[in-house]
């Protein structure tokens, strides 16, 4: 582990910014490097934005990570740790700074809803503060849907349903004026779920094929167009 | 940490990251497109993170994913990269065990990358990338085991930021491993002179260069361009054994790929041919690559006219 920790920072050094050598070194470097379990963490609700660039800047920098003065009885794993950390510190410094908060202790016990005695650190353990986990996402959704008055998708849909010009349904296959525009846009994206391909296809009687093409290549520019026209 | 499961690199998702899937989301109607459209914009900005770590220029705002006509469309999780092309960031939830690519995704895309979730939405680990050519024409669901090191991605990046600009060589710039064919076949076994008679017969204003390259065997690659009347490009390119041999590697293949990473044309060697050629043509700024492959091994070249 440390050979080869020291094998890739060195493969990493030897070859300039932008040069495929080193991107490919930099990934299996940082792969390794993102497990220490020394990196600093904090409960602040910007920590990650703070951890973000602090991976950003050892990417820059790691050819400035000198080895050579450190207590050889030190691994490289803790003296690089130490490193990065004295980055990211100064890093998770501004969040607080920029706050004006002042640096919360992690083991001050803090009320929770239910009334018992927490720490900070327990939380933390539990959640990223004020990110949205996967279970949750339903909910946030709805509700940032909702708080946007009237959604642009809507826009598009009673357009699609109404197409007052007939800009949708004028543009069809050749012999078989069903198959057009706005049809396929109905089918398509506007109903849920939405129809496949395939049966389309077999109703009005044309090959798949046809119907991918003049989706893709007549109908969707169009709504493209369409939908630029009523953003504006 | 589970010892079996390989390490993947992570990539932190801030408050940054999801206010901007938030933004997203908030223009979609439905929860479902809701969804879709947030985790899409979350894999893309990841991306975009990750590769700008690598020092891989990036352009989210030239990204369909990032214009919100086409992601109300479309399923769609794009990043341009300039003068490259575009790659596909699909996100992949716990517990899933593929990646079902829309139809609208199979197109005009250098390759896929997959980026697994977790449940806090506070990370992504990126699983690996597949590029598009054995995708296309074949199947729509990419098996997670299937995605290979990001390596093949800086490989293909960097081989098309190296591509080679063919309506410079009229104005004489060409560039360094491309050099004039008497030289190249300087060394070569066959005559140079029966060889420079072979492209010297054409108009006298083809343009001609030849680079070798190494398929386990060396071979000339020999690229012959002639301008028109028209913005059409007449290309044969020819393909020579370099080192002291006569004959081509039997099965050596030739095979050109339009922009889209279909196969349009492909020939093979066969016993004791000395040389093998393709001609086409091209339109102005038409961008197609060249491959050469002998058994395992194969190098591709990317060219715009």
């Amino acid at each position: 582990m440390e050979q080869q920790l020291q094998k890739l920072i060195e493969e990493v050094c030897r070859y300039e910014e932008g040069t495929p050598q080193r991107q490919k070194a930099l990934n299996n470097l940082l792969i390794i490097v993102q497990q220490f379990p020394g990196i600093k963490k904090d409960g602040h609700q910007d920590y990650l934005e703070a951890l973000n660039k602090t991976w950003e800047w050892f990417c820059r920098s790691i050819h400035k990570f000198d080895n050579s003065k450190v207590d050889s009885s030190e691994s490289l794993q803790i003296t690089l740790t130490r490193w990065i950390n004295g980055y990211l510190k100064w890093r998770i410094k501004d969040l607080y700074a920029s706050d004006s908060h002042y640096t919360i202790s992690l083991d001050q016990p803090i009320s929770n809803d239910e009334g018992s005695k927490v720490t900070r650190l327990d939380i933390l353990a539990d959640s990223q503060g004020g990110s949205t986990s996967l279970d949750l996402l339903d909910i946030k959704i709805a509700e940032i849907q909702k708080s946007e008055k009237k959604t642009w998708g809507e826009r598009v849909a009673k357009f699609i349903e109404q197409d007052t010009g007939n800009e949708l349904k004028r543009r069809c296959i050749r012999n078989n004026a069903e198959c057009n525009c706005q049809l396929l846009a109905q089918r398509l994206l506007l109903t849920k779920p939405s129809h496949k391909i395939a049966d389309i296809a077999r109703e009005l009687n044309v090959s798949n094929q046809t119907i991918y093409s003049h989706w893709k290549k007549k109908c969707l520019p169009l709504l493209k167009e369409i939908g630029m026209k009523i953003k504006d | 940490m589970n010892s079996t499961q390989p390490d993947y690199l992570q990539i932190p998702l801030g408050k940054d990251a999801h206010q901007k899937a938030e933004e997203f989301a908030a223009e979609q109607d439905g929860l479902d497109k809701g969804k879709q459209v947030y985790l899409n914009t979350l894999a893309v900005y990841a991306v975009n993170n990750y590769l700008k770590w690598l020092s891989i220029e990036t352009a989210l705002h030239q990204s369909d994913s990032w214009n919100w006509s086409t992601r109300t469309f479309f399923d769609i999780a794009d990043l341009m990269l300039p003068n490259v092309g575009r790659i596909e960031c699909r996100p992949v939830l716990p517990g899933e065990e593929v990646v079902v690519l829309p139809q609208e995704v199979t197109q005009e895309r250098i390759g896929y990358i997959a980026v697994r979730f977790n449940k806090q939405l506070d990370f992504v680990e990126i699983l690996g990338f597949v590029p598009a050519r054995p995708i296309i024409n074949n199947s729509e669901i990419i098996e997670i085991n299937r995605f290979e090191s990001i390596d093949i991605l800086i490989d293909i990046i960097n081989r098309r930021k190296m591509k080679v600009n063919l309506c410079q060589w009229l104005e004489g710039i060409f560039n360094q491993d491309w050099e004039s064919p008497e030289l190249v076949l300087a060394g070569s076994f066959r005559s140079t002179a029966t060889m420079t008679r072979q492209y010297q017969d054409s108009q006298t204003s083809s343009i001609s260069r030849a680079k070798v390259v190494d398929v386990g065997r060396q071979i000339v690659l020999l690229m012959e361009l002639t301008p028109t009347n028209s913005a059409v490009f007449d290309i044969r390119l020819r393909v020579y054994p370099a080192e002291n041999t006569l004959h081509l590697p039997q099965d050596l293949q030739l095979t050109i790929f339009d922009e889209s990473g279909d196969a349009c044309m492909n020939t093979q060697a066969e016993i004791a041919n000395d040389w093998m050629q393709l001609e086409f043509d091209c339109q102005h700024e038409e961008k197609f690559s060249v491959e050469l492959k002998l058994g395992e091994i194969s190098i591709i070249e990317e060219f715009i006219v």
